[in-house]
């Protein structure tokens, strides 16, 4: 309880710093989020160049318009919002949202392996190879938690059309993991031969 | 409500992704927060100017809508003066008037002969473009009595020149015609110095000259078209404008 208390009270004197527009403020505010938010933009924008873009342009927004956050939720929740709606505008302005459509595939990695073995810069790896559309609606849905219905106001499409392109984005990660999957076993296999 | 396997495996792998961010990332931050308050302060400049300049203009723009407010007030009042005036007294031949009508006696001040005596500007006032002229008769001997005193209304007939002012203002030459309110007793009016009050409106500006908000327009007008903008008609200096914005 008492570490809640600290957090909040640190949490608040960083707020009342990023009003005064103190640079020291902004600086903390930046070391403490900076990687986690990075974090979040590469999830969306898959170029590290242009993640860091949408960083700078997040944190930009998040210094100037501190005045909008009314202390509702913690201030790192407010901050990943403005970073994920900045990295939204990016897609959009770079018209990377087209809806691409994949052929269905009916396999079943083993999920028990992967999420042993698998390591997060993999999985981001895979996350890349999706079209923009899908990979936004899957991280606003699997990962942020988003409803379909917050989703279609975000992006301006429809709710079914933000199922399909989850839907199509489960399929497409399935088959990135089975290809996973499969190397993965022939390589051991290989290893047990050469042994 | 179960989630889907590859949610939950890219939701619990991914959800606490952090990246380290390049340290230009910091720098190029502070360059753009630089940027946006120069930007910021510019603009504010900018708007600041722009409603000084907006608050002049509507000054001036109430300013003549004033003035000729005002004088058409004036004019109102006037008419039915002079309508009085006429009633009570016989209007003075302008003949008999150009008679005896002297020139001016003293070079500097103007002067106004209604009778054999001069009669001398004792004050002007300007008041809403016009000069108010209040002339007072030489008082032949004696004081003058209340009886004596004989108001004179003069109102302005261009093809008459008989009020005649200083050489330099001598575009400004106002006729008069005087409608003598005068007593029954002539004979006593000559004996006897009496003080004649004279107001002459003397329009100062030209009446064919447009009003400034007019004379704005036709410079908007012609910065629409293209053409050269007289600014001093617009009543703002932008040379000024630039040369303070330049400065900061």
């Amino acid at each position: 309880m008492p570490k809640i208390l600290q957090l909040f009270n640190q949490e608040t004197q960083l707020v009342k710093g990023l009003l005064r527009n103190e640079e020291r403020a902004q600086r903390q505010v930046y070391e403490k989020y900076a990687s986690k938010m990075l974090g979040v933009c590469m999830r969306y924008v898959v170029d590290t160049m242009a993640a860091e873009d949408v960083l700078m342009e997040g944190f930009m927004r998040v210094f100037g318009k501190i005045e909008q956050y009314k202390g509702e939720g913690s201030l790192e929740g407010w901050i990943r919002r403005i970073m994920v709606n900045e990295a939204l505008g990016y897609l959009r302005l770079s018209k990377k949202m087209e809806v691409v459509d994949l052929e269905e595939v009916q396999m079943h990695p083993n999920y028990l392996m992967a999420d042993q073995q698998l390591e997060e810069e993999e999985l981001l790896k895979m996350i890349g190879k999706l079209p923009d559309g899908y990979r936004t609606v899957f991280n606003l849905y699997a990962i942020e938690g988003y409803s379909h219905n917050e989703i279609s106001g975000m992006l301006g499409i429809s709710e079914s059309t933000s199922k399909s392109q989850l839907h199509r984005a489960r399929t497409a990660l399935q088959r990135l993991l089975s290809e996973w999957y499969e190397t993965f076993q022939s390589n051991q296999d290989y290893g047990k031969a050469s042994d | 409500m179960e989630k889907h396997p590859i949610d939950d495996l890219f939701s619990r792998k991914l959800s606490g992704l952090n990246r380290e961010p390049s340290g230009k990332v910091w720098e190029r931050l502070q360059k753009e927060k630089q940027i946006e308050t120069r930007w910021t302060a510019g603009r504010i400049r900018w708007m600041v100017a722009a409603a000084v300049a907006l608050f002049l203009i509507a000054g001036n723009v109430l300013k003549d809508f004033w003035k000729t407010t005002e004088s058409n007030q004036i004019g109102q009042v006037v008419t039915p003066n002079r309508k009085v005036d006429q009633s009570v007294a016989p209007i003075i031949d302008s003949a008999s008037l150009l008679k005896s009508a002297q020139p001016p006696q003293l070079p500097d001040a103007r002067t106004i002969a209604v009778t054999e005596n001069p009669v001398k500007i004792v004050s002007t006032k300007v008041r809403n473009g016009f000069d108010e002229q209040h002339f007072i008769e030489q008082p032949a001997s004696s004081e003058p009595t209340e009886l004596d005193k004989i108001p004179v209304a003069v109102e302005p007939v261009p093809a008459m020149a008989v009020v005649q002012q200083d050489p330099t203002t001598a575009s400004n030459l106002v006729g008069v015609e005087l409608k003598n309110v005068v007593n029954e007793n002539k004979e006593e009016r000559k004996e006897t110095a009496r003080v004649v009050i004279v107001h002459v409106s003397v329009e100062k500006e030209d009446a064919s000259k447009p009003s400034r908000f007019k004379r704005m327009l036709k410079q908007l007008q012609n910065a629409k078209d293209g053409e050269k903008v007289d600014w001093e008609e617009m009543g703002i200096s932008p040379k000024k404008i630039f040369a303070h914005a330049g400065n900061e």
